[in-house]
């Protein structure tokens, strides 16, 4: 397993196209959760998740080979979901009481499908009521097993940065769970 | 929630729908690429030709004047411009000729021997803008075959020189059979003997009796009488060369030096070298001597010089160096 760079490399120069079906296998389900964690809406994040593999199926942009094909993979991600909320941020914003109670049961589908561990799905429970910044660097160290130098990476970040924001995120998360009684010995 | 197949249909269909609207703007791009390229093509040679000065009306303009140069070009005998110059009825009727022409127009008289006819060239050359109207029918020659030129300035003789304006436009244009080309090229000759136009780098002096003598080109040998040989050159202090030393000074140690009979103003130096291009006999003069005070006959305009050949490009030497 080499984490997709060589399914990429096989789609973008013999235009294997189950190569790219086998990315997307891989990846949707993370990419996804971990946009959703910048975007704050499941649905747009598995929008922007297709746009991301639409993006390299068309595109074809050549990973430079800095860091692993995860981790550039998910920063062209997070380029894509920042750009659709810059675009969302000139139209009418839809409360979110206003969405549909059918979406949110979708999300928890995903959940549960991803997140095995039923403490893992409390801790991303927890994890949405805490600003974006925070869900995306739990996300990618704690969900995605990154290390501090990969989220950076993704989130163009210093890793000094990094390492701070990790620390706030997790004192954040640790007071969040004790509120709703659940107590993280991993944080 | 999709699954990960539902996805990824979406994405190759995605993909697929992008290709075909890459290719069909492909296709777009390509097909406005053929229709424009050849108007592209043509304007960029349009413009470089025009750049270029092919198309600009200046060079066409240029093109015709000098095509009417050309036809105005008019080879005549040089009898009928003595004729018109010196006729005055010639003249009146020259001026009350319906032709107008602007007295900007200007006239070369030159004279060149072919084949033993002397003929007189009469070259006009208008100013386009000054709206000479004479029909080009009349001036023209068919046959534009150029005839050999004498490019430097001619010398003729002075009646020839004394033209008006007018008789341009009575010369009648006379076609004139092609000249005879010269098969045989001509041949190089050193100056005859006694020739004075033959150029002298160095000035050569003598001195004799406590005057200075330099050598005079313009005064004729036969205008002076030997009298006494007093020496050779070599004797003399001065200012000579010889084939050995330079052979651009005109007189050499070993040539004979001479006085001659009524003046001390000139001596005369006999070369030792019969067949030296200076000629052979040099005067030489002191700077007493003057045109005036020996040989004033020369002065007059209408003297003939006996010595001068008819033909002035050979006169002058021209010929050779053609």
């Amino acid at each position: 397993m080499d984490n997709g760079a060589s399914s990429y490399r096989r789609f973008r120069d013999n235009g294997d196209q189950n190569a790219l079906i086998g990315i997307i296998r891989d990846y949707k389900d993370g990419l996804t959760l971990y946009l959703a964690s910048i975007v704050g809406s499941i649905q747009t994040a598995e929008e922007l998740a297709e746009d991301t593999f639409v993006l390299i199926g068309t595109k074809k942009p050549k990973d430079k080979g800095k860091g692993s094909f995860r981790t550039w993979l998910y920063t062209i991600g997070r380029n894509i979901a920042i750009d659709h909320l810059r675009k969302r941020s000139r139209h009418i914003e839809v409360p979110i009481d206003e969405s549909d109670a059918s979406l949110i049961s979708d999300e928890d589908i995903v959940e549960s499908e991803y997140l095995k561990k039923e403490q893992k799905m409390t801790v991303h429970k927890a994890m949405r009521k805490l600003s974006p910044d925070y869900q995306q660097v739990l996300w990618l160290t704690y969900f995605e097993d990154m290390s501090n130098k990969e989220a950076a990476a993704v989130m163009k970040k210093s890793v000094r940065s990094i390492e701070s924001l990790l620390y706030r995120a997790r004192k954040s998360l640790r007071s969040q769970l004790e509120m709703e009684g659940f107590d993280y010995e991993k944080l | 929630m999709k699954n990960y197949e539902e996805m990824a249909q979406n994405v190759l269909r995605r993909i697929d729908e992008y290709e075909n609207e890459k290719r069909i703007r492909r296709a777009k791009i390509t097909k406005a690429a053929a229709s424009v390229t050849p108007v592209c093509a043509a304007a960029v040679i349009g413009i470089g030709l025009w750049k270029g000065g092919v198309l600009t009306p200046e060079q066409d303009q240029l093109i015709s004047s000098t095509g009417d140069n050309a036809a105005y070009d008019v080879i005549v005998p040089e009898e009928t411009v003595l004729q018109d110059i010196t006729d005055p009825f010639r003249e009146e009727k020259a001026y009350d000729a319906p032709v107008t022409t602007t007295d900007t127009t200007e006239i070369s008289v030159s004279a060149a021997t072919q084949s033993g006819e002397e003929i007189t060239e009469v070259s006009r050359n208008d100013d386009p803008a000054s709206g000479g109207d004479i029909p080009e029918a009349d001036l023209s020659v068919p046959d534009k075959t150029p005839a050999p030129r004498n490019e430097q300035p001619v010398m003729t003789k002075p009646a020839v020189q004394q033209t008006s304006p007018a008789v341009q436009n009575t010369v009648p244009p006379v076609q004139t059979a092609p000249p005879v080309q010269n098969t045989e090229p001509p041949v190089q000759t050193a100056p005859a003997a006694g020739s004075r136009y033959m150029w002298c780098i160095a000035v050569s002096s003598l001195e004799w009796n406590g005057t200075v003598y330099h050598d005079n080109d313009m005064a004729k040998v036969s205008a002076y009488t030997q009298d006494r040989y007093i020496g050779r050159v070599g004797d003399f202090e001065g200012v000579y060369g010889g084939a050995d030393v330079h052979p651009s000074y005109r007189i050499a140690p070993e040539d004979s030096v001479y006085t001659v009979k009524g003046t001390d103003d000139v001596l005369l130096v006999v070369k030792a070298d019969s067949d030296s291009p200076y000629g052979a006999v040099i005067v030489m003069s002191s700077s007493d001597w003057s045109l005036e005070k020996y040989e004033p006959w020369r002065l007059d305009p209408y003297y003939i010089d006996p010595d001068t050949p008819d033909d002035p490009a050979v006169y002058f030497g021209i010929a050779e160096y053609n």
